[in-house]
């Protein structure tokens, strides 16, 4: 057979290019997601109360009353020590898992997995157990012991709300500091040791140094979760006397209900998270810490010699607090007939669990709704976020590069005020989603949307446009590249994207707390309502049961995808 | 098969950007391998990406036998061009077996299944790659995956064969091998062929016709043998087989003065024109002289005479490369190993008229 | 009658025309639009062709309402019940937004607050109904609406919950202002819970805000957000006593937890809630049948096996007292709808939160 070139062929019918089609779709779907919403908390923080017609009213009221600014300054305060004490335990347990030779390493990443799993608000119920006052257990123990009147600990405080979140932050931090120092080739720091540096010199001036973009978005990271926090405080602070804008922001929607003023009030958090990751970028900006690409040369670990084991105790602080302790409590608590005498023989029993899983239809549709809402938020925001990563960076069209900046735009909208913006879009002819599973879905997708964009961007600019570019000029339409080259080779990605999306919507509260209604109740805010009434013990149960159903899915997905799946791109 | 016709091709980087490629002409023949040749950043990238319509012109056109394909108002988008490109990075699909990343432009084309298996095992027994069909690219060395592109490539029997650097990743050998591949493939298909390469020597070798590039416009076309031989200019000059220039004045036709006598030289320009021209003299066209006649300039033996002194020679084994200073400028020698000349000696060089070309002065 | 803290609500209770005074209608007269025997089986008849009714309910847990709807399915087989249970917030959100897109779907909508009654009266989404039983009700509340378009649904106590063990019963709402109650106080937060902005009404219109909340504060008392957080932190042993539902209360003491309740001599604070049928009820036959039922005997008997209080007077409530036959207070819905919002300004000065 001769190679010579065939006759000039007709094009196929029918096969025009539904490619345009899907991009349009995403497009079209990402403006229901986000812009709409966003765009309806502006609106809506202008408006008249009841009567309609603009006003900047809302602006006033929120702002010069003392009563609505305090909480602006309890939050502040409480972001700034949450993030601060956050990084302040994450970089040390960092260092120590990806650098030194600490016995049991990987049985402590382990944990910390746990703790990033972990809904903060689940903790902090765990906390009350064990450190109420009068009722918690470690109080009744140190009391009993030093037959004082009461235990020591007060978990309803300031210092209590910063303990438990900062706790659950510390995965941030960790992951992204434990990234950076493994990519960090010895070398550098055998350079400083070659002369005369001493490892303490060594690691301040760096590893430190070179960490620090890391460390610094570990602790952004960290301070707008706890500013959009709702749970956590709503147990522990409002005891302590305590409001925070999150707090705040749900009593603007009780009866009655003052969705403007809710809206104005809102809008500066989402100015201060802008605020914040702009000038993370400007203070990475100047330093040109490119993270040594791809796995930078050997990593000798350093030896600890005999600090090995006091530092393996003081690593083993954190998690000990984050996950043993809690998880114990509310083991043991889900366990018993009256929570509040204890995991005794004659309290232990079952009955939750049955009640949980076979006797409450409510539980039971709660957790398949929180199942099936998480896969589904997971599902849309893997593919809009892929067909727009893939937009944004073969720039299909001019201003692609928008497009992508819309995807992260929910980044910096605390969940609890996007729930707002999106009951106020969607609450009202023509599009009356409240009260269905679609809001709820809406709500996950938009809140996770960029941390699956940003995955998923790194993603797609790694792979060769060329490899794409050759099935076009096989005659693939760049649908069918993207379907049969791109996908395929980015699956791994994709699987990963979808669980660092699914598994935040099944411990997600904030935003669903608005938006949830008994026939679209989640786990969590099924936990929500049972700790309302006072049922600690089918709290517990629920939250093991949360637990139980995450984990299981991050271990498979750990052993399918390998250790670092976890590793949040940093933005 | 195609003859392919640029005309007034333009794209420019950003808005008001520079020029990537500068109204550009070029006609391509019908069967023919034209090389892009220039350094990095003249724009014969952004060409073949012009041409596999991967970019969209500014202005001009790019026109396929009868059909216009690019515009500044339309582009045939590449996967209705039946051009198939060769990349630089081979492209081959890691996720794809050697059968699979062939057999792909087939089943685009949705034929047959035993067509597509009968063209791919053949194409593949053309680039000896038969017996490895069933490895992934993972496992194959450089110089296989690029075959798999090649087979890939001609597979789908496309109208033009882009060529992107195919061989800049591949060592010497390798290099030497694949060269002859594509031009095995070229000879038994007539496809014609658009071949970007920074390599002057590729060029010269793969293509019919080299086409030299620089700041986005064609400094010279021509075959390997009038871009040598006849340089349009001293950039062609002295990018192409590396050249000597030296600043001259043109006082009469065929007369310049150089380095404070008169040479003759071959070239003609415009009979009226005077002033600063450049001269261009090949390092292995000047040899040396013998030692003892002192006179510089024209001699009336069809040679010119120059004198300088020697800054530096190199043993190159197969010659001696040699650092002359003439006193205003300094060239480059190249001589037999048997010339050994101290470093420091005084020496005299004839060239002759026929080797001393002059350029527009650049 | 107990409620979900979440979104429970401020502003609820009965305040309208209270006949408690000489009422110039005797007690056998018929009112308009109230229900005869006769007319019950035909409404049966004619709602078993429509198949079942749908009750939203923020009165009850879900256990509770589940048990009424069951009691009804018993009484009267061939109808099913389809029962939506959440906080009065939620589902008059719910309903409002319905109504605005012009869906019917609810029949039977029984709300914690009587403002939402009287947003959706103005409205005109309600009927008017009277069940056949009114006059077994307590008969201050047998006139909530002079329109009848909605009638009481539900009756809940605020009285001071406390741990026998560690506390004698206390005797007066001033009680809780003595100095030694220091650090032993729990409660929820009239901003979250409805229940509480209902008491701390009361108290204000009692007492005066100085005279006791001012005085509250010094004694340290927990805020929590729902009404049932004071039970709940006596359960646990956390704190000792507090303004409290009765429902739960009961409800763990029977379960045999260390908890018990006290009616005060200054008054109970009695907060009630209604109960209307929908106008556009997409089974309107049904509807009336199941809001009949409200004023049966089985469904007050239903109510006090869950611990809640029964409507009808002739069925003893789980304590053994009477409603009537306590002291109580009962603050008027036109004093709610103005005194929420301003107790719970004040409570943000006084407690900070």
């Amino acid at each position: 057979m001769s190679l010579a070139a065939a006759p000039r062929r007709v094009e196929r019918a029918g096969s025009f290019d539904v490619g345009p089609i899907f991009f349009i779709g995403a497009v079209v779907v990402l403006a229901i997601l986000v812009i709409v919403p966003l765009a309806w908390l502006g609106v809506i923080s202008l408006q008249r109360v009841d009567v309609g017609g603009f006003t900047l009213g809302n602006y006033v009221d929120a702002f010069t009353k003392s009563i609505y600014l305090r909480p602006i300054i309890n939050s502040f305060v409480l972001a700034a020590s949450v993030a601060t004490i956050a990084a302040l335990l994450g970089t040390p347990l960092a260092w120590l898992i990806a650098r030194t030779n600490l016995p049991g390493r990987k049985g402590l990443r382990a944990l910390i997995t746990a703790a990033f799993v972990t809904p903060s608000f689940i903790g902090a119920e765990a906390w009350i157990l064990l450190a109420a006052p009068n009722s918690g257990w470690i109080n009744r123990a140190i009391a009993s012991f030093t037959h004082a009147s009461h235990g020591p600990l007060n978990i309803f405080s300031l210092g209590g709300a910063i303990f438990v979140m900062a706790l659950y932050n510390v995965p941030y931090t960790f992951t992204f500091v434990a990234g950076g120092l493994e990519l960090l080739p010895t070398e550098l720091e055998d350079a400083s040791s070659t002369l005369g540096a001493s490892a303490w010199r060594t690691m301040r001036s760096v590893t430190l140094p070179l960490v620090m973009p890391a460390i610094v978005a570990g602790f952004i990271m960290s301070f707008l979760e706890a500013l959009a926090e709702f749970g956590t405080p709503a147990f522990l602070l409002i005891p302590a006397r305590l409001q925070v804008v999150t707090t705040q922001l749900y009593l603007f929607f009780q009866f009655p209900v003052r969705t403007e003023l809710a809206a104005a009030y809102a809008m500066p958090l989402i100015g201060v998270t802008l605020g914040l990751l702009l000038l993370q970028r400007r203070i990475l900006g100047r330093r040109k810490y490119a993270v040594v690409g791809g796995k930078g040369g050997r990593r000798r670990l350093i030896d600890l010699g005999p600090w090995k084991w006091p530092l393996l105790g003081a690593a083993l602080i954190v998690p000990m607090c984050s996950v043993i302790l809690p998880y114990l409590a509310l083991l043991a608590t889900s366990l018993s007939h009256i929570w509040s005498e204890g995991p005794v023989p004659g309290n232990l029993t079952l009955y939750w669990y049955h009640w949980a899983i076979f006797d409450n239809a409510e539980t039971r549709r709660a957790i398949f709704h929180s199942l099936s809402y998480g896969a589904a938020a997971a599902t849309i925001a893997t593919i809009v976020g892929f067909l727009i990563a893939y937009t944004a960076n073969r720039r299909l069209f001019p201003g692609a590069g928008i497009l992508g900046i819309v995807c992260m735009a929910p980044f910096v909208v605390p969940g609890i005020v996007l729930a707002i913006g999106i009951y106020a879009a969607y609450s009202h002819p023509p599009l009356v989603l409240y009260g269905t599973a679609t809001i709820l879905i809406i709500a996950f997708t938009t809140r996770f949307l960029p941390i699956a964009y940003s995955n998923l961007n790194t993603m797609v600019a790694a792979v060769n446009a060329d490899l794409e570019n050759a099935a076009r000029t096989l005659g693939a339409t760049r649908l069918r590249a993207l379907r049969t080259i791109t996908a395929p080779l980015l699956r791994r990605g994709l699987l990963a994207s979808w669980l660092l999306v699914f598994i935040p919507s099944i411990r997600e509260l904030s935003s669903a707390i608005f938006l949830f209604t008994p026939r679209t109740a989640t786990m969590t805010t099924q936990i929500f309502d049972f700790t309302d009434a006072g049922n600690y013990e089918a709290v517990a149960t629920l939250a093991i049961l949360i637990l139980a159903i995450t984990i299981v899915i991050v271990s498979v997905a750990y052993r399918f995808l390998g250790k670092d799946f976890m590793e949040t791109t940093s933005t | 098969m195609a003859r392919i016709d640029i005309a007034g091709l333009t794209k420019a980087y950003g808005k008001n950007g520079a020029r990537a490629v500068d109204a550009i002409d070029l006609a391509i023949a019908d069967g023919e391998v034209m090389a892009l040749v220039g350094p990095s950043g003249c724009g014969k990238t952004t060409t073949l990406q012009l041409l596999a319509g991967f970019l969209k012109p500014d202005a001009g056109t790019i026109t396929v036998g009868d059909r216009v394909v690019s515009s500044a108002k339309h582009v045939v988008p590449p996967e209705k061009r039946r051009m198939s490109l060769i990349f630089q990075s081979y492209a081959v699909w890691p996720h794809k077996t050697v059968f699979e990343n062939v057999a792909y432009g087939l089943r685009v084309m949705r034929l047959g299944r035993s067509e597509i298996e009968d063209r791919t095992r053949e194409v593949l027994r053309s680039v000896r790659m038969a017996e490895l069909a069933d490895r992934y690219p993972s496992e194959l060395s450089g110089g296989q995956q690029q075959r798999v592109a090649l087979a890939r490539a001609v597979v789908v029997k496309p109208e033009t064969l882009l060529l992107d650097e195919p061989l800049s990743n591949l060592d010497a050998n390798l290099r030497e091998e694949m060269r002859f591949e594509i031009r095995r493939i070229h000879d038994a298909t007539g496809i014609t062929m658009v071949y970007v390469t920074h390599d002057q020597t590729e060029a010269m070798v793969a293509a019919d016709r080299i086409a030299l590039m620089r700041a986005g416009k064609i400094a010279q076309v021509g075959t390997a043998h009038d871009i040598y031989e006849k340089p349009a200019t001293a950039f062609v000059a002295t990018f192409v087989g590396g050249t000597n220039t030296i600043p001259a004045t043109l006082v009469e036709p065929h007369v310049v003065e150089v380095c404070g006598s008169r040479w003759r030289v071959r070239d003609d320009f415009d009979p009226a024109q005077r002033g600063p021209v450049t001269l261009c003299v090949r390092p292995h066209s000047v040899t040396f002289a013998a030692i003892g006649d002192d006179a510089v300039g024209y001699q009336e033996n069809g040679h010119n005479r120059l004198s300088g002194k020697v800054l530096r020679q190199v043993y190159l084994g197969d010659s001696r490369d040699y650092l002359i200073d003439l006193g205003q400028t300094q060239i480059r020698v190249s001589a037999p190993p048997s010339e050994d000349r101290s470093v420091g000696s005084t020496v005299h060089l004839d060239v002759a008229v026929e080797a001393c070309r002059i350029v527009p002065g650049d | 009658m107990t409620t979900r803290g979440t979104f429970v609500r401020s502003a609820a209770a009965v305040g309208a025309a209270s006949l408690a005074a000489g009422a110039p209608l005797g007690a056998l007269a018929r009112r308009k639009n109230q229900v005869t025997d006769a007319d019950v089986s035909k409404l049966y008849d004619a709602a078993k062709k429509e198949g079942k009714v749908v009750w939203w309910t923020g009165h009850y847990t879900q256990q509770a309402a589940e048990k009424i709807a069951a009691s009804f399915k018993k009484k009267y087989p061939g109808i099913d019940v389809e029962l939506l249970r959440q906080t009065g917030q939620v589902l008059f959100q719910r309903l409002t937004q319905d109504l605005k897109s012009n869906v019917h779907q609810v029949d039977v909508f029984a709300s914690t607050d009587e403002a939402h009654m009287t947003i959706l009266k103005k409205q005109n989404a309600l009927a008017q109904f009277v069940p056949g039983d009114i006059d077994k009700i307590q008969k201050e509340y047998q006139h909530l609406d002079p329109d009848d378009t909605y009638q009481l649904g539900d009756i809940a106590l605020m009285l001071i919950n406390y741990n026998p063990k560690k506390l004698p019963a206390p005797r007066h709402w001033n009680d809780l202002l003595d100095p030694r109650m220091k650090d032993l106080i729990s409660m929820g937060h009239p901003g979250f819970s409805g229940y509480v902005g209902n008491w701390v009404v009361a108290m204000n219109d009692k007492y005066g805000w100085d005279n006791y909340f001012k005085k509250l504060a010094a004694n340290n008392p927990k805020i929590g957000r729902s009404v049932f957080d004071c039970t709940t932190d006596i359960v646990s042993g956390e704190r000792v006593v507090g303004p409290g539902a009765d429902s739960l209360a009961l409800e763990r003491k029977a379960g045999g937890n260390s908890i018990a309740i006290a009616f005060p001599e200054d008054d109970t604070i009695l907060v009630t809630a209604p109960v209307t049928v929908m106008k556009e009820a997409p089974h309107p036959n049904a509807a009336r049948l199941f809001m009949n039922y409200y004023y049966s005997k089985e469904y007050s008997e239903t109510s006090v096996s869950t611990f809640n209080l029964p409507l009808r007077l002739d069925v003893a409530p789980a304590t053994g007292v009477r409603v009537d036959r306590i002291r109580t207070y009962h603050v008027k819905i036109e004093r709610l709808l103005v005194g929420i919002p301003e107790v719970t300004a004040k409570w943000r000065e006084t407690f900070n939160v």
